[in-house]
């Protein structure tokens, strides 16, 4: 009985020491659900570009590559999102053939959003007011050239996990910041933090330093220059 | 289970635990030190298309040709153009062009001056009434300055002051007018042009030619190209450079050799070299050769040396180098770009006929003079006639004074004396970007937009090999309530009664345009220049012995120290003040604080009681300038160096009372036989403040 008893008593001990915990565990469960789940989406507000655009029919239907539209001028600078003047290259009039009965509600979105350019922005004149998912903060210069002709100058030449693409096919070096859209048959909404308004795209250095602080880019070839200077003036004017 | 205070505890310490284990503080420390980056009153980068337009300086006296680097269609950066006959580079004015529109001194709209002295704003339909009202009073008592010499505004406003019966209209005082004058005195029906381009051995005395004399970048351009380098290494040189003056500037900094002379003394020096290579054989065509040769033989080596300070091995060396050259050329001007006269540029035009480089590859050209491009408008050369120290020494005091472009109540020699004239004209009217000495006295300031967003042209500025005109296109939208000076005036005289044939300026520079094989306005205005190698004969020279025997005779200094102004191209113009983008390039060495330096070599501080530091008075007998004294041995001896372009009082904070205005120092007294006053030998005392 005596044992019974302080058995008893054991397992009681055991129940109300495993109770106390449950408030503990149940907050930090409350926390990461929180911290993982519902706060990205109270720190980013998502925003919709102006109408529907994929680069997927530009790529597989119509053919284009990324440099059609994505290119360098002739002073090194790059174009970034075209201007309605590249556009309005192909988009003077409407391209897409009015949907049918029979067309599938990609074709009829793909038609309406044509039509909506058209006439909103080619037939006004109006830019476009795309929303960019990667725009460096204005403390940062930033040049696709150098990027473009540095790093490709010796990664065109490696193998393996160090190549970055082939000259008939650079994409992997873009790709390299660059999330791919070539498969992309939509929208993606852009994130935007309420805080700080850039974007949930916008690198960040670290992300910068995962080559500039390589310590294997610090050679010299020879004309005083360095392969990806990590010195703060090389970003920062 | 109930939930009691013990158990809330303990959620609130898992929660605060599980936290720690999410993004949240993380996240939020870092977009907290971001967004200290974004608060509202730090300028923000305007993103947008980036496209270029292409523009001539018209506040650079260098005429450089800007590409303008847009984006979004709002100018954010000057670029050199390569290939333009001007071009090659930036200069530090237009390069801070863009930054120029944003200036707090800027005119952003029209004003009067009222009743109680103080300016108000009007419309620009009541400032044109009112000064077409005031020109309709003044009549035949209206006299026009300039600034712009190089552009067509000068054609409009000459053919109204034709119009209304006015014959004064004058151009603000340069090394153009000089060697105008020169070349009408020896009968030279031509402007004086350079072949830089193509000589192998330049000697520039008193002409700045890397900073202040003629189409400065142009002139870069060709030094860079002569001096070419592989590396840290030289190859060898196309051109050579020797420069005399009295300061080490930029041109003497390159110079292989620099001659160190006295201010003032150009003219001298130069019949000192013409005796010198008449002593060797050479001479020219000429009336009065002979009269020539015998005043070159009084400047003999020795005395040539001791009116100019020259040291004569040097000297001889440079000689033996012109006439070892393949194309030697010579060119005579002022440090300071004004105030020299025009009989030494006829004392240097007689030393390159002795070399018979005239018309000939890398010598002086013969270029057709500039013509006005209106009816009854007078061509540059007429204009440069009219000498404005002159006339506003002879107080001649006209009823209405209109102004372009110009600030002689800062730039004139004694501008104290000047603003004492400006206010005794019952009307004066400035076109004007910037609020300068000369607007702040007038009774009506009317802007006009900078050289970025008007159309303007540019018609052979002095010093150009060969004729070169461009057009200056709109770059930027106005960032003030602005009107071209010409279409006011082209209005004003329409109302008038006095029609001057044109409705717009546009209509006359498309006129000017199509006068080039090959160019029409459009081409012009994308930014090509029109360029013709048209050169007048050579025939009918006259060296003017008698001229230069009473102009450049030698002058006693006394006790005291010659005055060598010198311009740097980064202190900006009379009209534009020290651009706020160029304060950064001021040494500590030049201004400190509020004191400008002036500088003398360390045996003539010696000599004062002087030593570096002190803070000194020059006193010219009628005006004194105080400063800090820098001893720098870049000084001729007996000589004091001082910047143009401090002792702004007008303006904006940038310009405003830092150091003071060289230009209080000098006296302009008359050239004797060529119409022109100068002011390049003015001497002062120094002394401990």
């Amino acid at each position: 009985m005596e044992e019974n008893k302080h058995g008893a008593d054991d397992s009681n001990c055991r129940l109300k020491c495993a109770c106390g915990v449950v408030p503990f565990l149940i907050g930090a469960a409350v926390a990461l659900a929180f911290g993982w789940w519902v706060f990205p989406d109270l720190i980013f507000s998502k925003q919709s570009q102006p109408f529907y655009f994929s680069h997927n029919i530009h790529m597989e239907k119509v053919g284009t590559v990324c440099s059609d539209c994505h290119s360098f001028r002739a002073d090194g600078s790059f174009t970034g999102v075209p201007a309605l003047g590249t556009c309005a290259g192909c988009h003077g009039e409407i391209q897409t053939d009015e949907p049918s009965a029979a067309s599938t509600p990609a074709e009829k979105a793909a038609y309406e959003a044509e039509k909506f350019f058209v006439e909103e922005y080619v037939a006004k004149g109006r830019e476009v007011p795309w929303l960019r998912h990667q725009y460096q903060p204005d403390n940062v210069f930033f040049s696709h050239a150098a990027h473009f002709s540095k790093c490709y100058s010796c990664h065109l030449t490696m193998k393996g996990s160090l190549s970055l693409g082939t000259p008939d096919n650079p994409d992997k070096l873009c790709m390299t910041c660059h999330p791919s859209l070539a498969e992309l048959d939509k929208n993606i909404p852009v994130a935007v933090n309420v805080l700080t308004d850039y974007s949930a795209s916008t690198m960040k250095m670290w992300e910068c330093e995962r080559c500039h602080a390589l310590p294997g880019h610090f050679y010299n070839d020879g004309k005083g220059r360095t392969a990806a200077n990590n010195a703060c003036y090389t970003c920062h004017k | 289970m109930v939930l009691d205070r013990r158990g809330f505890m303990k959620f609130v310490a898992g929660a605060g635990l599980g936290v720690m284990a999410t993004p949240i503080p993380w996240k939020l420390l870092d977009d907290a030190a971001i967004w200290t980056q974004n608060w509202s009153w730090i300028p923000r980068n305007v993103k947008g298309e980036t496209s270029y337009t292409y523009a001539v300086s018209k506040m650079c006296p260098s005429c450089v040709p800007m590409k303008v680097r847009m984006v979004g269609g709002r100018p954010v950066r000057v670029l050199p153009v390569d290939g333009h006959p001007l071009g090659g580079g930036v200069s530090s004015i237009a390069v801070a062009e863009v930054q120029m529109m944003f200036s707090p001194g800027r005119v952003k709209r029209p004003l009067y001056r009222a009743a109680d002295g103080a300016f108000r704003e009007l419309s620009w339909a009541e400032a044109v009434t009112l000064l077409q009202q005031k020109l309709q009073a003044a009549g035949s008592s209206t006299a026009f300055i300039s600034g712009d010499e190089n552009g067509s505004t000068n054609d409009v406003l000459s053919a109204f002051a034709r119009a209304l019966g006015a014959g004064d209209i004058f151009l603000m005082p340069s090394e153009a007018q000089c060697a105008a004058r020169a070349a009408e005195l020896m009968g030279i029906p031509a402007q004086l042009g350079y072949d830089l381009e193509n000589s192998d051995y330049v000697l520039a005395i008193g002409a700045n030619l890397l900073e202040s004399w003629g189409p400065v970048i142009r002139n870069r351009r060709i030094f860079r190209d002569g001096r070419p380098v592989a590396g840290k290494k030289e190859l060898p040189a196309r051109l050579n450079i020797a420069y005399a003056g009295a300061v080490q500037n930029n041109t003497a900094a390159v110079a292989r050799p620099w001659l160190p002379v006295y201010p003032g003394t150009e003219g001298i020096l130069a019949l000192g070299i013409a005796n010198m290579l008449i002593a060797k054989g050479c001479s020219f065509d000429s009336p009065d050769f002979s009269e020539f040769k015998l005043l070159a033989a009084k400047y003999n080596p020795e005395v040539t040396a001791k009116e100019t300070g020259v040291d004569l091995k040097k000297l001889e060396a440079v000689v033996k180098a012109l006439m070892a050259a393949k194309a030697p050329l010579v060119i005579v001007g002022s440090e300071f770009s004004q105030g020299s006269g025009a009989a030494p540029v006829m004392a240097g035009f007689a030393l390159n006929a002795l070399l018979g480089n005239i018309n000939k590859s890398g010598g002086v050209c013969l270029l057709p003079r500039a013509e006005a491009g209106i009816d009854g408008a007078s061509a540059r050369d007429e204009i440069f006639k009219n000498d404005l120290t002159a006339w506003i020494a002879d107080r001649k005091t006209p009823q209405a004074l209109v102004l372009h472009e110009a600030n002689p109540a800062y730039a004139l020699p004694g501008p104290q004396a000047v603003a004492a004239f400006l206010k005794a004209v019952p009307f004066k009217v400035s076109f004007s970007t910037y609020m300068d000495e000369t607007a702040a006295l007038c009774d009506l300031v009317l802007p006009i937009g900078m050289g970025l967003e008007r159309i303007d042209d540019v018609n052979t500025p002095y010093g150009c090999g060969k004729t070169v005109y461009c057009i200056s296109a709109v770059a930027a939208d106005p960032r003030a309530d602005v009107h071209n000076t010409a279409n006011v005036i082209l209005h004003v005289a329409k109302e008038m009664g006095k029609d001057l044939g044109f409705e717009y300026y546009e209509d006359l520079l498309k006129t000017k345009a199509v006068r080039y094989e090959k160019c029409d306005f459009a081409v012009l205005a994308a930014g090509q220049a029109a360029v013709s190698e048209a050169r007048v004969e050579f025939s009918g020279f006259t060296a003017r012995a008698d001229v230069l025997a009473k102009a450049l005779s030698p002058k006693t200094r006394g006790n005291k120290l010659g005055l060598a102004p010198y311009a740097k191209l980064n202190l900006g113009t009379a009209k534009t003040g020290i651009p706020p983008y160029n304060t950064k390039t001021l040494r500590g060495t030049e201004l400190d604080g509020k004191d400008m330096y002036v500088m003398m070599n360390a045996k003539t501080a010696r000599k004062k009681g002087l030593s570096d530091g002190d803070m000194v008075v020059l006193d010219s007998g009628k005006q004194q300038i105080r400063a800090r004294l820098r001893v720098f041995e870049g000084v001729m001896m007996d000589t004091v160096a001082v910047c143009l372009g401090y002792g702004h009082t007008a303006l904006d904070e940038f310009s405003q009372n830092k150091g003071a205005n060289v230009m209080e120092l000098m006296v302009a007294v008359p050239e004797p036989q060529t119409g022109l006053n100068v002011w390049s030998g003015t001497g002062v005392t120094v002394s401990k403040a």
